[in-house]
């Protein structure tokens, strides 16, 4: 239990993205174990600061939010992606494949030239 | 402009706060219920899926308090709350609050007077063209005390066949007037410069023309005043000349304006500058 990684500065709002990119609108419960699910269990998400994650993307305008009514009847806000936020989405995660690209070559063994 | 939209929208976040709280507290409420449903499912006793549900929220008030950091702008927020209790108390007891007020403005115009006379003074350069390379010299007279006292004209005459150090000398002599026969009498200081010293100066007059070397002599002295009391130095000129006591030609040749040779300026009323004769 101990041994789970925290989410990583920055990479909340990624993860975000691409959930609603997934799985279309969905309230912040469901992003939350959405993300701990997609981990493998890896991650412990506080639930708790995936809210102002998504209170900060959505006055970038990356995602857009509106009441209303969950699987089990229950009113909850949703959130869905933007145009902007696809492109965000698009941009970033590229920028995130340079960058564990760039890492792999440095952690791989023995392929050094030099 | 992503970074100025989420700015705007955090100062708008400042105001309806009933509504958006409203809105947050039916927000964790949602989120809080589906959590404990799903525990109850995965079989958990009620209290304990409570319990769950909340620790990973991080706990319902701290989840609130760094939404609505990241709602407003925290540090205005203090900063008119700080100003709202102020104002308050400063409203609790008016004289108190009339003399603070009282106190500031005298402490900050003081201090505003001070500044404008040292910056003046002693900071802003004179208006010449190289105020660094001006130096005044003068006569000493040490067994007597005197560290500065003027220059006679022989001896100026000297200094400058001599002269080795300098670019240019010229002399100056300050002298008080009394100006007669126009209405009340009127108090006036002089300045006897040679041709040159407006050119040492790097100053031009702002109408008509300084001396000229011919008019340097002696018999030839003629004037014209610039002043304070008139701000208008043309009107100050056809005054002046009409009433017979400054020849219109000179009048209209020197008349340099008392704010644009601060150096010179003084309490008098006027400033007359005379060719050195």
């Amino acid at each position: 239990m101990g041994d789970k990684a925290d989410v990583w500065q920055g990479t909340l709002a990624l993860m975000v993205l691409k959930t609603l990119q997934a799985l279309g609108p969905l309230h912040g419960y469901g992003i939350a174990r959405r993300i701990e699910q997609t981990s493998g269990d890896l991650l412990a998400v506080n639930y708790g600061t995936l809210y102002p994650a998504l209170l900060k993307l959505e006055q970038e305008g990356y995602i857009s939010s509106e009441w209303g009514t969950s699987d089990n009847n229950r009113k909850a806000k949703y959130y869905k992606l933007t145009r902007a936020g696809r492109k965000q989405l698009e941009r970033e995660a590229r920028e995130w494949e340079q960058t564990t690209e760039i890492l792999a070559r440095f952690l791989a063994p023995g392929k050094e030239s030099a | 402009m992503r970074r100025l939209r989420a700015l705007l929208l955090r100062l708008a976040g400042l105001f309806h706060k009933g509504r958006r709280e409203r809105d947050l507290a039916a927000e964790m409420e949602s989120h809080l219920q589906m959590h404990i449903e799903d525990n109850l499912r995965a079989g958990m006793s009620a209290a304990r899926a409570r319990r769950d549900a909340l620790m990973k929220l991080g706990g319902m008030e701290q989840t609130k308090e760094t939404y609505r950091e990241r709602r407003g702008l925290p540090v205005l927020e203090a900063f008119t709350q700080d100003l709202r209790s102020s104002i308050r108390l400063l409203r609790k007891s008016p004289s108190f609050a009339a003399l603070v007020i009282l106190i500031l403005a005298l402490g900050i115009g003081a201090n505003t007077a001070i500044f404008s006379v040292v910056n003046a003074v002693l900071l802003s350069p004179l208006p010449y063209r190289q105020p660094d390379r001006l130096v005044m010299v003068w006569m000493s007279n040490a067994s007597k005390g005197y560290k500065t006292s003027p220059v006679s004209g022989g001896d100026f005459a000297e200094w400058k066949a001599g002269n080795s150090v300098f670019e240019e000398m010229a002399p100056s002599w300050d002298s008080l007037y009394t100006l007669t026969g126009a209405g009340e009498p009127e108090f006036l200081i002089g300045y006897q410069f040679s041709a040159e010293y407006f050119r040492v100066l790097g100053a031009a007059p702002q109408l008509g023309r300084t001396f000229l070397p011919e008019e340097d002599r002696p018999g030839k002295l003629e004037c014209c005043g610039g002043t304070k009391k008139y701000p208008d130095p043309h009107h100050a000129i056809s005054s002046l000349s009409s009433r017979g006591y400054y020849s219109p030609y000179v009048a209209a040749s020197v008349c340099i304006a008392a704010r644009s040779h601060p150096g010179l300026s003084c309490s008098a009323r006027r400033l007359v500058y005379l060719p050195k004769n």
